[in-house]
């Protein structure tokens, strides 16, 4: 259903472990190599979790230098350093959601969502282009344990044992959130009522 | 008609391209390369790839310069030990002596090799047998193993430090229980190579 990578990671995760000890003795190339390779995924998941580019830019900052200070602390053997990477800006993301406390990190189960159902009409549904805009608003306003596993698997396309490991909780919970996200944006595909006899353009 | 479920998945579809088309700012790299490279300051290249033969070249001297140390300092002044050659000054010995030829012979004389095991760049010393305000010597002792050997026409006197508790076998008595000691012995030693008398100085 969904496309997971899987690539060649052993010859990936050497090469990194590699970088990760010329950055330990100095090199400014190693580190902009191991940047390029996995800055933009860091970004990514911080500025649409934190919603905020310049926080997101600042934390991504600090998760690279921890490369440099925490040195003891990535282990080869446990995980791939994109992983260790991930955790590090998740650990930023959620300090920096505790001081501010407006973020919504709960996800309550009772909290009320009508998923859409078999036998709707059509003429319930919206348009494509403003269901893409209530989806990218939907993911926006979804509960932080739900964003994060949805920008991972979904967006990252993770597979889900590295998001298990990342977000340090078990696989079947990764897959059970990520479910109760697409059930809440699917929700929102049927919002407006469109008038009877008006046809949906495709 | 068409299923929430697959509109989702094409939603999302096209937003996993929206969301993978964020770049991670380039500013930040520039910032983690200079953070790199102050935090580790061997990052200039002639340092980095001559630090271990530097260390080598260091490691190296100090070895050479403990050898030096522990093998040319100035040891303190010692009893005499050294075996000293000298040959009883007569005028004819003399004479005889400045006359000979150098040593051809394949099986040089006993004399002539004491003459080359000892320090061959000195001259060969007249005795001194006067008394000195700051040595004084014994009586010869003939040696009960010169009983029946030829009288010698050019002894030879020859120095060496012995134990006290050999000398009674020279014919010298020690008190019992003196703790034993070195003490300057001269033999009297004939053509033959073999002791005829023996004194001691003090």
């Amino acid at each position: 259903m969904f496309k997971r990578l899987t690539g060649s990671p052993d010859a990936n995760h050497e090469s990194d472990v590699d970088l990760h000890r010329a950055c330990l003795y100095g090199s400014g190339e190693a580190m902009a190599e191991l940047y390029r390779r996995y800055g933009p995924l860091i970004y990514r998941f911080t500025v649409r979790m934190s919603q905020n580019p310049n926080i997101a830019e600042e934390i991504t900052q600090e998760t690279f230098l921890a490369l440099l200070e925490h040195t003891d602390r990535f282990d080869p053997g446990r995980g791939s350093l994109s992983t260790w990477l991930c955790s590090i800006a998740r650990h930023h993301l959620l300090k920096h959601f505790e001081r501010n406390k407006h973020y919504r990190i709960e996800d309550h189960e009772e909290d009320f969502f009508d998923p859409p159902a078999e036998d709707d009409p059509p003429d319930r549904y919206l348009v494509r282009k403003e269901a893409a805009a209530a989806v990218r608003q939907g993911i926006d306003t979804l509960p932080l344990p739900l964003k994060e596993v949805l920008l991972l698997c979904e967006f990252e396309e993770l597979p889900y044992q590295e998001v298990s490991l990342i977000l340090a909780i078990p696989v079947g919970t990764v897959r059970s959130r990520l479910h109760r996200a697409k059930l809440r944006l699917q929700s929102l595909l049927r919002p407006v009522v469109i008038p009877a006899g008006k046809e949906i353009p495709r | 008609m068409i299923r929430p479920e697959n509109e989702l998945d094409s939603i999302l579809h096209q937003l996993r391209d929206e969301h993978r088309s964020i770049e991670a700012p380039a500013s930040v790299e520039g910032n983690l390369v200079r953070q790199t490279q102050q935090v580790h300051p061997y990052n200039t290249g002639w340092l980095r790839r001559h630090a271990w033969g530097l260390s080598f070249a260091l490691l190296s001297l100090a070895v050479v310069a403990g050898w030096l140390v522990v093998h040319t300092r100035v040891r303190p002044a010692q009893p005499v030990e050294e075996v000293q050659t000298t040959t009883l000054a007569t005028p004819q010995a003399n004479v005889r002596q400045t006359a000979r030829p150098p040593q051809t012979s394949r099986r040089p004389s006993a004399q002539a090799s004491r003459r080359r095991t000892a320090l061959p760049a000195r001259r060969p010393r007249q005795p001194d047998f006067s008394v000195n305000q700051n040595t004084f010597t014994t009586r010869f002792v003939r040696l009960p193993t010169s009983e029946g050997l030829p009288e010698s026409v050019q002894p030879s006197f020859v120095r060496m430090r012995i134990l006290t508790s050999s000398l009674p076998q020279y014919g010298i008595d020690v008190p019992p229980f003196a703790p034993p000691q070195f003490v300057l012995a001269e033999f009297v030693v004939g053509e033959d190579g073999l002791p005829r008398a023996i004194r001691l100085i003090r």
